[in-house]
């Protein structure tokens, strides 16, 4: 229903009603005017009773008369029938208005005709004096019914006063209500005329409205009034042309809008296409989405993405695509699995995927990364690297560590084994694997296949004591053969023995290898420090890029010991010789005394060690006469080692008077080392260093020990043979060291 | 720290973990080998997390954890297993369980241990849904 119809209907019932309001009012009025009339010439009940009370006085009046005109007392009877109507009359009147005057008239009635019977009797009888009294008598009933009169007229004024009192209100009361309706219509059709004006306006600007709705933006509003609905229409006329310069604009933004996606999806194209992974996204429900990488389409070897299922990419069995399939819905169940999704990828059974390509296999890493929208999984996306060169890698890796392994087992064996047992052992194999190469299985089951069989035990036995477990294993395998052969008389496939046999000898070939590189024929029970033994097969196992001969290399390192326990020997040197110089040493100092050094390199160096102390004892010290009047107390030596940088350094340091260059090279030019040329061409350090020169000696005398100017000499010689290096330190009247720098093969290992 | 019951019928696997733990400061309450003596010591010790084997003698790890949860609805567990045993892990992890240690454990890989102490951790965090 429209506005101006609901506005109609409401007006036309409210004026409706007013109407018959003021119709009803009107109609009231007329009522009251007919019943005031009806009123007027109705008898007043009372007033009724009043007028037959004089009736019935004027006819007692005219009984009395008539009796004595007549002369007939019997007509007095009527008088005395009338006079109960009377009183009963009254009484009635006295039920409506309780008036002292009713009473009085009963009285005034019941005297009178009680007076005028008895006159009229008299009368009658002949007196005929009381005539005159007749007429006072007739007079009383006249005077009666003036008072009746007087009563009927008192009471009647009194009626019409009330009821012109009850009109006055009355009409009053409607002419208001007739005013009222008056003005209620006058006041509705005002309020109408008004409405209908403002319902107009409103109906141009809803015109307008959905002019602006159905995008009609050009079309303007008419704005030609000053009150609110035209303020109104002024708003709506703004807001058209804001409206129509806002779409103007967002149509040029729709426009950049567009381009700009244009190009962000060509990037993502580009992108898609320079990845180097085959990226691709799946819903928790397992549907393949259409994005991916390029390369996705070439690792997966398919052509499409689009409505591919998982199991046709990954070409997998229907087991694994269940498990696949309740991974997903785990992992989408919740928000812990999505918050702690790392720990739970393991259990996706997909993590690599194995896919024939023509018979060619490959191996695809897959990375399965959560992307999330407002905290819920949304979708998964996919990462494929090819690792197929990774794995093939990696199993080579393996073989090279089981076999390194291996070889660390042989060599630790060997190692803790002594010399004897180890000799024994090895003869006791090849005799048997020669036993065993000629016994013919079929035909000599007896006595010759029962002690190999005891053989073979033994040797088992022996192997896995000395610790040769690969050994142990070639023998149990071997055993298992010639039990069988034994048990059950069966004859057994002789290519499976032989087999067997082959096995065995090349494990025993191995060990013999092992044996002559890394001991020798010579050498004996290696000094092997357990721990470090240990470190360095953990080192090997977990860098796979060694080579046997720097593990040979290393082992020949870990023939290592204490500094001290080599050092003990030149402890003594110093002892004896220092006695025997005449020489008084406070001690030789070792410094480092824990150090674990290579018992290779130090075996090496122990000449030049003892050319060197002696030197420092002879040459370096002075006598115990200078170091007194010098007052530097006992002579002082120190022996030190060092491993530094891949090298080990021993040095050999005195406290003595230090070399003085000057006067090397002066005793140098006197023995002839030197020409004069040199001589000059020197400087300090190089006239040093020409201690190290064969002959060179700066003292007179040659005793036992030193002194023929062989020492430094054939340090200096080593040192070169060697590829060592050597350093002189010296200063004068403080003492001289040498350092002696002997490099550790291949510590680093790495090739 | 926590209070740790371990259920796993190998022995090696127990002690590997019950010292990697008690390196990291947590008390081991209890060990158990199988599913009953499992449940057993969860009632004893009210353990504030239980690492829970599922290929195991008598009752398996699924039954254990069952009855488990059926006993305290709030119980942490965590469920270490093989990747072999996926299907039942996953079932583990949706009945209640709140995380997963892979087999065998790579101790000794630095890597490993971290995501091992991750899993621990939300464990002991705990938010059963």
């Amino acid at each position: 229903m429209s506005l101006r119809l609901k506005l109609f209907v409401g007006l036309g019932i409210v004026l409706g009603s007013s109407l018959a309001f003021f119709l009803y009012a009107s109609w009231q009025a007329a009522e009251i005017r007919h019943k005031n009339w009806q009123l007027r010439n109705v008898d007043y009940p009372g007033l009724d009773k009043a007028s037959k009370l004089q009736t019935l006085v004027r006819e007692t009046r005219e009984s009395f008369i008539h009796a004595v005109d007549e002369m007939d007392a019997d007509l007095l009877e009527e008088v005395d029938k009338r006079a109960p109507v009377f009183d009963s009359l009254a009484n009635e009147i006295l039920k409506i208005d309780n008036n002292e005057t009713i009473h009085q008239l009963q009285t005034q009635y019941r005297d009178y005709v009680t007076v005028t019977t008895k006159l009229v009797r008299d009368y009658l009888e002949g007196d005929k004096k009381i005539v005159s009294r007749l007429a006072e008598a007739n007079h009383a009933a006249t005077q009666l019914n003036q008072q009746i009169q007087a009563y009927s007229d008192s009471k009647y004024q009194n009626f019409i006063g009330v009821m012109e009192v009850l009109n006055r209100n009355g009409f009053r009361f409607v002419n208001m209500l007739m005013l009222m309706g008056v003005g209620l219509m006058g006041v509705l059709l005002s309020l109408g005329y008004a409405l209908v004006v403002i319902i107009k306006q409103i109906e141009k600007l809803s015109i307008s409205a959905s002019t602006l709705a159905s995008g009609k933006l050009n079309e303007s509003i008419e704005v030609n009034r000053v009150d609110e609905l035209g303020v109104l229409q002024d708003s709506f006329e703004k807001m058209r042309i804001n409206l129509k310069n806002h779409i103007g604009q967002l149509d040029s933004m729709v426009e950049n809008r567009t381009r700009q996606l244009q190009r962000a999806q060509k990037e993502t194209e580009d992108i898609l296409g320079s990845i180097q992974e085959g990226i691709f996204t799946v819903n928790p429900d397992a549907s393949v989405n259409e994005k991916h990488s390029i390369k996705a389409k070439e690792l997966f070897n398919t052509s499409v993405f689009k409505g591919v299922s998982l199991a046709t990419l990954f070409g997998a069995d229907e087991r694994k695509m269940l498990l696949l399939d309740k991974w997903l819905k785990m992992m989408s169940s919740g928000k812990r699995f999505l918050k702690n999704w790392k720990s739970f990828v393991p259990l996706n059974p997909f993590n690599e995927l194995v896919i024939w390509e023509g018979g060619v296999q490959k191996i695809l890493k897959l990375d399965w990364q959560p992307i999330e929208d407002e905290g819920a999984l949304s979708k998964i996306m996919v990462l494929a690297a090819d690792i197929t060169e990774t794995k093939r890698y990696e199993k080579q890796l393996n073989e090279l560590k089981q076999a390194q392994q291996l070889y660390m087992q042989r060599v630790l064996a060997c190692a803790e084994a002594d010399k004897e047992d180890l000799d024994n052992f090895l003869e006791q194999c090849d005799k048997l694997v020669i036993e065993a190469n000629n016994i013919q299985l079929q035909s000599d089951l007896s006595t010759r296949t029962k002690s190999l069989f005891r053989s073979m035990h033994t040797l088992k036995g022996n192997a896995g004591t000395l610790g040769f477990s690969r050994v142990s294993e070639r023998a149990a395998t071997c055993e298992d053969v010639l039990s069988i052969v034994r048990e059950s008389s069966q004859s057994v496939d002789v290519s499976t023995w032989e087999a067997s046999i082959k096995a065995l000898g090349k494990e025993l070939e191995a060990i013999r290898q092992v044996r002559e590189s890394v001991f020798g024929e010579s050498r004996g029970k290696m000094l092997i420090d357990k721990q470090a033994m240990r470190r360095l097969t953990d080192e090997i196992l977990t860098q796979p890029f060694w080579d046997n001969e720097i593990i040979l290399d290393r082992l020949a390192l870990l023939d290592t010991a204490p500094f001290h326990v080599f050092s003990r020997k030149y402890q003594r040197l110093v002892e004896t010789y220092g006695q025997r110089s005449g020489k008084k040493i406070g001690e030789l100092v070792i410094g480092n005394p824990n150090l674990q050094v290579p018992r290779e390199q130090l075996l090496q160096v122990d000449s030049c060690l003892i050319h060197l102390l002696r030197n420092a004892l002879d040459h370096g010290l002075e006598t115990d006469d200078v170091r007194a009047s010098l007052q530097k107390g006992l002579g002082r030596l120190e022996l030190k080692a060092q491993i530094n940088g891949g090298e080990l350094q021993i040095s050999v340091k005195d406290d003595g008077k230090g070399i003085d260059g000057d006067t090397v090279a002066q005793r140098a030019l006197q023995l002839g080392l030197i020409d004069e040329l040199t001589f000059n061409s020197l400087d300090q350090k190089g006239k040093e260093n020409l201690v190290f020169l064969a002959g060179f000696t700066s003292r007179k005398d040659v005793n036992e020990f030193s002194g023929r100017g062989l020492g430094l000499d054939v340090v200096r010689e080593q040192v070169k043979a060697m590829g060592w290096r050597m350093e002189m330190l010296t200063a004068l009247g403080k003492g001289t060291e040498f350092r002696l720098f002997i490099p550790l093969r291949q510590t680093s290992g790495k090739t | 720290m926590s209070r740790i019951l371990i259920v796993d019928d190998s022995a090696f696997v127990v002690k590997s973990l019950a010292n990697h733990l008690s390196a990291q400061g947590h008390e081991i309450v209890a060990t158990a080998c199988d599913g009953i003596e499992g449940l057993e010591a969860f009632r004893q010790h009210r353990p504030d997390l239980v690492l829970l084997d599922i290929t195991m003698p008598r009752k398996d790890g699924k039954e254990c954890l069952q009855d488990i949860i059926k006993e305290n609805s709030a119980a942490k567990v965590i469920i270490v297993s093989a990747t072999s045993e996926t299907d039942s892990v996953m079932e583990c992890l949706q009945m209640g369980a709140l995380a997963f240690i892979e087999k065998p454990l790579r101790l000794h890989d630095p890597s490993f241990c971290e995501s091992f102490n991750n899993s621990v951790a939300m464990g002991l965090a705990g938010e059963v849904q």
